[in-house]
């Protein structure tokens, strides 16, 4: 054994785990070395000291402190769960107005595709062509379709056509025309088929309209940005009345129906 | 009328650790004062000895109770209460010494040393003079200072075991090492608070 393996073992020593073949070892070596003898000397005297620290005693007042304490942690969450709810309704109140808000700005642009005046609903389907949900159409409809789309000179669509009052420069900017593609005639309004009755007319994309510049400020209720011309199919869609009145489109479409594109210029 | 504490105060007196935790956690809070009781010298005694420093050791000491109490719910039947205990109280003493080392507010490990060596330096008195007496307060006063200069999971491991006397195994709980771990950090932490102590040590020799 020597001084470095000594010294690694005078823990062991202290907790007296050590072997018995380490222990005589060990005693035999301190024996014969002096240096290693005060080494262990002085590390039995530090542990000696370290266990013979004096143990802190807490004072009597002690357990009432942790109770202090414990009373401060749970006071104050009272506190500021009543401050949390405070903020939190108003919080909620104010979502729920941006919310509110945003639909209804969203809902009166939607109404606003009326370009131009504001009949009635009705009155709108009757006499104004309407850009509506697509149409099923059969294979000949659809190549028939996309012939048109691709002729050169784009129809035009009016924003409607009405007699309700409107706004005259409204009027003035927005003129029912027919403009046929490739010279062919321009289709009638057609009536609608639904069921227990007519419900109105709507015109096709057949029918197209000459947009005067308008040099006024769009109408407020107007869907689009009136600085850009808009381009869309017309699809016009068969609508069924249930028995409680309620319109909605019916399925499937009548193949003789084909959508044909349409622009609206402002 | 009067009868009726005393009663139950013989009575939570003779439950056990784990027992008295157990009432805690169900809301009894004689059953929790008397948990403190039994522990706070221990707490503070850790605490104290791994900081050095009284007035935070019993700041620290009560807020290790304040966690016990918080996280009485989570306190499982089965383990050995006072295991749990030191675990939380390693565990914020720990956290104060790695404060301390961050905000440089205390003596660095390397001016404590050399405070350490100045003190054990003073003792030795240069000029001989024998008749001085090593003070048993200076002596303790010395060998506290000089296990918070130890590092950090030494200073722990040594002082669990050495001042708190916790077996191994509960002290690879406590810090959540191996049983390996924690006789080797024993074992290299009394090595070098020897070396520490060599100077005053010396001194000794000279009375």
């Amino acid at each position: 054994m020597n001084c470095r393996r000594a010294d690694q073992l005078f823990s062991a020593a202290w907790e007296d785990e050590l072997t018995l073949v380490e222990r005589e070892a060990l005693e035999s070596h301190i024996a014969a070395c002096a240096a290693c003898r005060v080494a262990y000397d002085e590390f039995v005297r530090v542990m000696e000291a370290v266990q013979g620290l004096p143990k802190m005693e807490a004072g009597s007042e002690f357990v009432e402190g942790v109770w202090s304490r414990i009373r401060a942690v749970n006071a104050p969450k009272a506190r500021r769960v009543g401050f949390a709810w405070s903020w939190q309704p108003a919080l909620a109140a104010a979502a729920c107005l941006v919310v509110v808000g945003g639909a209804i700005i969203y809902v009166q642009q939607n109404h606003s595709v009326r370009l131009g005046a504001n009949p009635s609903p009705v009155a709108e389907q009757k006499q104004a062509p309407q850009p509506v949900a697509a149409a099923p159409a059969t294979e000949k409809q659809r190549t028939a379709t996309e012939a048109q789309r691709s002729s050169p000179a784009p129809m035009k669509v009016a924003a409607r056509e009405t007699t309700s009052p409107a706004p005259a420069e409204q009027v003035a900017s927005n003129e029912l025309k027919d403009e046929p593609a490739n010279g062919a005639p321009a289709p009638a309004s057609q009536d609608l088929h639904v069921r227990g009755g007519r419900v109105g007319e709507l015109a096709f994309a057949g029918k197209s309209v000459v947009a005067a510049k308008q040099d006024s400020t769009p109408p407020a209720d107007s869907l689009f940005d009136h600085s850009y011309d808009v381009e869309f199919a017309l699809d016009p869609v068969r609508l069924s009345k249930s028995a409680k009145g309620k319109l909605s489109p019916s399925r499937p479409m009548p193949t003789e129906v084909q959508g044909k594109p349409a622009k609206v210029t402002f | 009328m009067g009868t009726e504490p005393r009663i139950e105060d013989r009575r939570v007196v003779s439950l056990s650790d784990e027992d008295l935790m157990a009432e805690a956690a169900e809301g009894s809070e004689r059953a929790f004062s008397e948990l403190v009781g039994r522990y706070r010298s221990r707490v503070l005694n850790l605490v104290s000895r791994l900081l050095n420093d009284r007035e935070a050791s019993d700041d620290i000491s009560q807020e290790v109770f304040v966690r016990v109490f918080l996280h009485r719910k989570n306190y499982r039947r089965g383990a050995k209460f006072s295991t749990w205990l030191f675990t939380i109280a390693a565990n914020l003493a720990k956290n104060e010494i790695r404060r301390r080392k961050r905000r440089r507010n205390w003596s660095s490990l390397d001016e404590l040393q050399e405070q350490l060596h100045d003190s054990s330096l003073q003792l030795m008195d240069p000029k001989g003079n024998r008749e001085a007496e090593v003070d048993s307060q200076q002596i303790q006063g010395i060998v506290g200072e000089a296990i918070t200069t130890l590092p950090e999971r030494y200073r722990l491991a040594l002082v669990l075991r050495d001042v708190e006397g916790l077996a191994y195994e509960e002290i690879a709980q406590v810090l959540g090492i191996p049983g390996g771990t924690v006789r080797s950090r024993i074992n290299r932490a009394r090595l070098m608070l020897k070396k520490k102590l060599e100077p005053m040590l010396r001194r000794e020799e000279l009375t």
